[in-house]
């Protein structure tokens, strides 16, 4: 008996540590069975894989070091919804009251509202989460691991993940 | 004594199907579907990369891409078009691929009914797998790249192809029923850029082993010819780390003092042939 309890400790404490501890999967796991949600994830693995790839030239090493600094990408898409800035209001609602998160950024016009909010611990940024709403589009999108806010802009640039073009946004502020 | 006979067979049993099987999530869990007439296929086979593994470069760097696609062992693509029960194939088989500890998901895409995942399995360091699950409306496919995959260095094969002059005269698609397969077939086609492997031929006697290697590497002719050789000792970058004139064999070379990574012995013979030979220190 006294086996079988500390396995199932073990088990408990160390699937805890292992799961990802981002927005998207404790806020948003709800839209996970809503087929008007299209889900994108990426995982370090992934990244990892472009860590060992050779730059051609010095834009394309810093890229590829941001990138293998990433634990992973969660997005979350709606591309066609009638509520999209209720959604919104409810998701930045919802992430406000977590209290990890600080609001980094926001841009909110006539048509469509983005927010960007980053989790730190420490000095290190360990997850940019961006929600917009509008057009009838609503994205969700948290990229977490060690963030550098410089090199996820330039990403943005190169990065085929829809809604991920957004985060160029971030470019002002850094000016 | 008695208990260790059965786990001894069930090793010896189990090396033997590994030894026989073709390295691959479609011939492990998938076999069934190989057969299913409602499946086409589409593959590649370990030959047609032998055969691009020909090519010769005078750029190292090319010629190491080059040797880099010889160490591929398929292409294998399963398509279920007719299919209307799409969602359950794709959740059975993402399922049959999670319990199998040694896939890694790398992305998962799902956008109504279009789901996909992209994963990779990993053995002592080497990446011996990729593999796509897809299943949408009425499409359901599995496909796998599999063999020894060196990503950084494959990924420079699209600079090797855009210079080499390849085209697709080289190609041959071969349909058979439900079967196609692509064929690179230089030799028959007379390409004249391609330099066929005469010097592969030259050194066909040559064994470099181990290949992952901890302190040394033995270098033996298996006839046990007389041959005089150059040897060069190359790192990934092809910064030459030693040179010797005058070797004969068997040499050992040592790896003792050697960090971690991949490297190239290069063996010339006195008319100028040469093979490299890849060496991984983990």
């Amino acid at each position: 008996m006294k086996k079988i309890s500390l396995v199932l400790i073990i088990g408990l404490v160390g699937s805890s540590l292992l799961a990802q501890s981002n927005a998207v999967s404790k806020h948003f796991a709800q839209y996970q069975r809503d087929t008007s949600f299209t889900k994108v994830s990426v995982t370090s693995r992934m990244f990892s894989l472009f860590a060992d790839i050779d730059a051609e030239d010095e834009d394309q090493a810093e890229l590829l070091e941001a990138m293998s600094k990433l634990k992973g990408i969660k997005g979350l898409v709606n591309e066609d919804s009638g509520d999209s800035k209720s959604l919104y209001f409810d998701a930045v609602e919802t992430i406000a009251e977590d209290g990890a998160y600080e609001e980094l950024m926001t841009v909110e016009d006539a048509s469509e509202n983005v927010q960007f909010m980053i989790r730190e611990e420490g000095d290190v940024i360990r997850e940019l989460l961006m929600i917009l709403g509008g057009n009838r589009q609503f994205v969700v999108m948290s990229l977490y691991g060690e963030i550098d806010l410089n090199s996820i802009v330039k990403l943005s640039k190169v990065f085929g993940v829809k809604g991920f073009e957004q985060f160029g946004k971030l470019d002002m502020e850094k000016k | 004594m008695k208990r260790i006979k059965p786990v001894l067979l069930l090793l010896f049993l189990s090396s033997i199907t590994n030894l026989s099987a073709q390295d691959n999530a479609i011939s492990k869990y998938f076999s069934d579907y190989l057969f299913d007439t409602q499946f086409e296929q589409f593959k590649v086979t370990e030959t047609s990369f032998d055969q691009i593994a020909k090519m010769k470069s005078e750029d190292f760097q090319e010629q190491q891409t080059i040797d880099a696609i010889g160490d591929l062992e398929g292409v294998l693509v399963l398509m279920n078009e007719k299919t209307n029960n799409s969602a359950a194939l794709y959740q059975k088989a993402t399922a049959t691929i999670a319990a199998d500890k040694n896939y890694e998901e790398l992305a998962s895409l799902s956008h109504g009914k279009e789901n996909f995942q992209i994963l990779l399995r990993e053995e002592l360091n080497t990446i011996r797998e990729f593999l796509l699950i897809a299943g949408g409306q009425e499409h359901f496919v599995i496909a796998s790249l599999y063999g020894d995959i060196d990503v950084p260095t494959i990924m420079q094969f699209s600079k090797v192809l855009r210079k080499s002059k390849i085209n697709k005269d080289w190609f041959e698609l071969i349909e058979d029923q439900q079967t196609k397969e692509l064929r690179f077939n230089a030799d028959q086609l007379g390409a004249p850029t391609l330099t066929i492997g005469e010097e592969n031929m030259q050194f066909k006697d040559i064994t470099v082993y181990p290949n992952i290697v901890q302190d040394q590497v033995q270098i033996k002719d298996t006839k046990g010819k007389n041959e005089v050789y150059q040897l060069t000792f190359y790192t990934l970058l092809g910064e030459p780390i030693q040179m010797k004139n005058q070797v004969t064999l068997p040499y050992t070379l040592e790896f003792n003092n050697l960090p971690a990574g991949a490297y190239f012995i290069r063996l010339t013979n006195p008319s100028g042939a040469y093979k490299n030979f890849r060496i991984l220190k983990p």
